[in-house]
């Protein structure tokens, strides 16, 4: 059988494999970059690049040595650089000599080129996008379960494990009634680890370029380690939110880029491009709503996102809450960074007790 | 909580709205970045409308010092002379002007860093200063409307409004017809291509062209007053240029290209590939010159030598 | 009675540093090493120096770690409190300046800048991936000019008129100190323009867009370099405080987390660890595609401890958390 690459999405994975069934190929995807996937994609990378396309690159390298032969990849068509990554991943395969051809979803006339290719039967076209789009929703559920829980676990990694195993029973799933039994299962599981009751875990929101925030490796598993100190993150990329952005469904919705763009307009009037709106207007939201503190992540030269970084540290200001900004790329240490993430939340920690 | 917001929100329209009333209150106007998109045009447009102008001086070894006290870390370097420009202005005027740049030419987009100047200018600055801003998007509007449409915004009358922006655009026109594009001598010429906050910003261009006339040279600064190929492979509007008239070079007109980039670059980093195509599709030597805050001339010099000496070996 | 001691280690990259603490939190002795790598080895050794300077009835009531290494000298001295170091420093130097706002801490490969208001930390920052603006930038140089850090620092001291030196990163400013040896500039004027290079470097990758608040601590093992000191005050006009302790800082910081902490009864395995066979062994986790490395930490046959993998499971058997 045919097979496809995705990008790795984080816990999407699944949701992604499940949405491409109706085109009859097999989905070839990673949950997370790996060790192996970022280095073949620094080899194969221009240096000033930036760390997703890296490991876009090599995940799409170590694909098509399995011999996988079609890829997808998102593809803007806003300001930024991702717009030429298609192409410039493209080149790069056909360089090598790997025979892997990849597909943009992004806006292309009105059938994207992918399923202009597959030319799949509607019916089980919309059937299977139903179920992708049912558990999409179902991940984004789970996301929140194990922020909230994991902060106040009282053995470490029960969350996560808890996670694992109602990733696998999803992934299973195959019609929309059984997602939705399965979804309904969640919270059960979750109220059944066993928690610290006395442990007040501090709410920090994620905000940032979409990549970097799904990506457990690329991040070096920032949700954990926070998780771990005791936080509640509230990751503000979720697949579920942006597929009705995409479709513009839900103009009113809470997290609807026209909202978004309403709450961001004090501090930032234009749209630059990536995530930086939604950065600028969460973080405003969080401020609201009484967060303890923010960190925004990006790739080192990021455009959009370096870009709006003064407009988040004057929030910072004039709020009071704090932000800690982290820069990734394929050199950052593991080290470093939770020397940052503890003293953030020493800081957060005290900033909460001075206030009481 | 959210009276934060409103406060931002009055300070910043009460800029626009309160012109008419202050039009004789200095504006500053910082000599960097986009100073450069639409050289001479900002300043007749002010000057036209009544209102003193400060410029911000050119840039220096001091101005350079000044970038790594007030700017982000990880923008490319003209994003922050812009900054440290800024900062040189505080003091010396209420208010300055940062137009927010969305796209130059019809069917083309600006580098996103534009989208967010203004904005992140009030973040740094805002309290210091009032910041001035303007929309230009070409796939909107032509900047002639936008002038149009800023002057009346900021008080004036129809026909003065008018008035300022044709004064502005001739400025604008003449500053790129003066301009010194090409030294003198009889030697080889070069083209210096690169983005025109780097090829006409001297303290980046100059040490170059000293270079390269010392080596018996001549030097041809890259011109942005066309419009790019409508289906190029770069959708950024000063890139498109810079890759469309590296594409049409007349081989036996030059001996050589020279770019200049900045290190961290975004733009350039995509395109530097499609600008190397399209130097090697019409026969002609290219170098990249990378240049930071704190790149040596020394080496410079070097790399200049070693380039204009390959070629003069490689051409009789 | 006998008396009641706390101990600190801050286990750098460059250095080993120890601080022993009396009931009221006054520094009763410490210990600055260049350490070669092995942080085992290092913390016994400096734990052997320590024991011989206590009284021998002296109690450790407990104990603290910092540092890069702060997980794995923590689990193998059985540290009480396990703290980064930016804590470690700040809560030191509003120990001996309670007034303090800025601190500028520079270690071997990593430096940092605290902010400090009312005593409490609001904000710091750290050097990205550049070691430019570290102490391991000077060390390079003091090396190619065959210098030890006190010759440095006095003929730092010297200088008249500073050379400028083009300093975005290691390599770029040794070749330009090259150039400006070859060219014919004195040797404390090159010096000087190091110190300098190397503080605006600081200023520019760690400190930008912060605000920098007098009074200013320099703590760390470069304070120990007064030329560092003499370029901040030049670069931004304002003393420079460089406190008593300034090199172990980290260590008297983590004592008196330590003692801050109150642990009862503390988990400190006693000087006598040094004795011990510490050691450690690396294995690679095969569970998912990660691959992660996992350091088990032994004592003679038996494991105390392990760190490392990104999951979190092999933490189970730590010693010292961090909550």
């Amino acid at each position: 059988m045919t097979a496809l690459a995705m990008q790795p999405w984080g816990n999407y994975a699944v949701a992604l494999a499940a949405s491409v069934e109706c085109l009859r190929v097999s989905p070839w995807t990673r949950r997370a970059t790996t060790p192996e996937t970022l280095r073949l994609g620094v080899e194969a990378s221009p240096e000033s690049a930036c760390l997703p396309f890296k490991a876009c690159t090599g995940h799409f390298i170590k694909a098509a040595m399995e011999g996988v032969e079609y890829g997808v990849m998102v593809n803007s068509r806003g300001t930024c650089r991702l717009r030429y990554y298609r192409e410039a991943h493209q080149k790069i395969l056909d360089e090598r000599g790997w025979k892997l051809r990849i597909f943009g979803l992004g806006y292309d006339g009105i059938k994207p080129p992918l399923i202009r290719h597959f030319d799949p039967d509607p019916i089980p076209f919309l059937q299977c996008c139903a179920r992708a789009q049912q558990k999409t929703l179902a991940v984004d559920a789970l996301e929140r379960e194990v922020w909230r829980v994991r902060a106040i676990e009282a053995n470490r990694g029960d969350a996560t494990r808890a996670m694992e195993a109602c990733l696998a029973d999803l992934d299973r799933a195959r019609t929309v009634r059984e997602i939705r039994a399965c979804a309904r299962t969640f919270a059960p599981r979750f109220a059944a680890v066993p928690t610290d009751s006395r442990r007040v875990p501090l709410r920090v929101g994620l905000v940032g370029e979409a990549t970097l925030l799904r990506d457990r490796f690329l991040n070096h598993n920032l949700e954990e380690q926070l998780g771990g100190l005791g936080v509640e993150v509230s990751n503000f990329f979720l697949l579920g939110d942006e597929m009705r952005n995409i479709f513009r469904i839900g103009f009113f919705s809470r997290n609807s880029r026209w909202t978004l763009r309403r709450i961001a307009r004090p501090y930032l009037d234009a749209l630059v491009g990536g995530h930086a709106l939604e950065s600028v207007a969460h973080t405003l939201r969080c401020a609201r709503e009484g967060f303890d503190g923010i960190v925004h992540v990006a790739p080192i030269g990021c455009m959009p996102e370096v870009s709006v970084r003064p407009i988040l540290q004057r929030i910072a200001r004039d709020t009071g809450m704090p932000t800690l900004e982290l820069s990734f790329d394929e050199h950052t240490s593991s080290v470093g960074l939770t020397t940052r993430l503890e003293a953030f939340t020493d800081v957060l920690r005290q900033r909460r007790e001075r206030r009481a | 909580m959210w009276n934060i917001g409103t406060r931002w929100l009055r300070g910043r329209t009460g800029g626009a709205a309160g012109f008419a009333a202050s039009s004789q209150e200095p504006i500053g106007l910082p000599l960097a970045l986009y100073a450069y998109l639409h050289p001479g045009l900002w300043q007749a447009f002010f000057e036209g409308l009544g209102c003193p102008v400060v410029l911000s001086g050119s840039t220096d070894a001091a101005m350079l010092e000044r970038v790594g006290l007030v700017s982000e870390t990880e923008h490319c370097l003209p994003a922050k002379l812009l900054d440290a420009h800024m900062d040189a202005l505080i003091g010396r005027v209420g208010r300055v002007f940062v137009p927010r740049i969305l796209s130059l030419k019809r069917g083309y987009i600006a580098c996103p860093k534009f989208g967010a100047l203004p904005d992140a200018a009030r973040a740094r600055f805002g309290d210091r200063l009032a910041v001035l801003s303007v929309e230009l998007d070409e796939n909107r509007e032509p900047l002639r409307t936008s002038l149009v449409r800023f002057a009346r915004a900021l008080g004036a009358s129809g026909p003065a409004a008018r008035t300022a922006s044709e004064r502005a655009l001739a400025a604008w026109a003449d500053a790129c017809a003066d301009d010194e594009k090409e030294t003198a001598g009889a030697g080889r010429r070069y083209l210096l291509a690169g983005h025109p906050y780097l090829v006409n910003e001297p303290w980046f261009s100059e040490p170059v062209v000293r270079g390269l006339t010392r080596l018996g040279a001549r030097v041809e600064r890259m011109r942005f007053d066309r419009a790019p190929a409508p289906d190029g492979p770069l959708r950024w509007d000063t890139s498109a240029i810079m890759r469309d008239t590296l594409a049409d070079l007349d081989a036996r007109r030059y001996a050589g290209v020279i770019q200049l980039s900045s290190f961290g670059c975004g733009c350039d980093s995509i395109a530097e590939r499609h600008f190397r195509e399209a130097a090697r599709e019409r026969g002609l030597p290219y170098m990249l010159l990378r240049l930071d805050e704190h790149a040596g001339e020394a080496g410079m010099r070097t790399r200049l030598e070693a380039f204009v000496d390959t070629i003069g070996s490689r051409l009789p | 009675m006998s008396e009641r001691y706390w101990l600190g280690m801050d286990m750098g990259s460059i250095s080993a540093n120890l601080a022993l603490i009396g009931e009221g939190g006054e520094m009763r002795f410490d210990l600055y090493r260049r350490v070669d790598g092995d942080p085992l080895r290092a913390a016994r050794a400096a734990l052997a120096e320590a024991r011989t300077a206590l009284p021998t009835d002296a109690i450790v009531a407990g104990a603290g770690a910092t540092g890069s290494a702060r997980h794995l000298i923590g689990v193998a001295i059985g540290a009480d409190t396990i703290k980064n170091e930016i804590s470690a420093h700040a809560c030191a130097a509003v120990r001996l300046h309670p007034d303090v706002r800025t601190v500028f801490e520079i270690g071997g490969q990593d430096s940092k800048a605290t902010m400090i208001r009312d005593g409490v930390v609001v904000d710091f920052a750290m050097n990205l991936v550049c070691a430019a603006g570290t102490g391991s930038f000077l060390d390079a140089q003091a090396k190619r000019l065959a210098l030890s850090i006190e010759d440095l620092s006095a003929q730092a001291m010297r200088s008249v008129s500073p050379t400028p030196i083009a300093g975005r990163c290691t390599v770029f400013a040794e070749s330009d100190m090259i150039h400006k040896q070859q060219v014919g500039h004195r040797q404390e004027d090159i010096v000087m323009g190091l110190c300098l290079a190397m503080a605006r470097n600081f200023l520019n990758n760690v400190c930008a867009g912060k605000e920098i608040a007098p009074p200013i601590l320099l703590q760390g093992g470069v304070s120990a370099n007064l030329g560092i000191r003499r370029a901040f005050e030049e670069l931004l006009g304002q003393p420079v405080i460089v406190p008593r302790h300034a090199m172990v800082m980290g260590a008297y910081g983590a004592a008196l987390l330590a003692r801050a902490a109150n642990p009862a009864p503390t988990r400190f395995r006693g000087f006598d660890v040094c004795e011990h066979h510490l050691h450690t062994r690396t294995f690679s986790c095969d569970d998912c595609a990660n691959r992660c490395e996992i350091v088990e930490i032994l004592d003679g046959d038996s494991v105390v401890g392990r760190s490392g993998g990104r999951c979190g499971k092999w933490e189970g058997r730590q010693a010292g958390s961090e909550r």
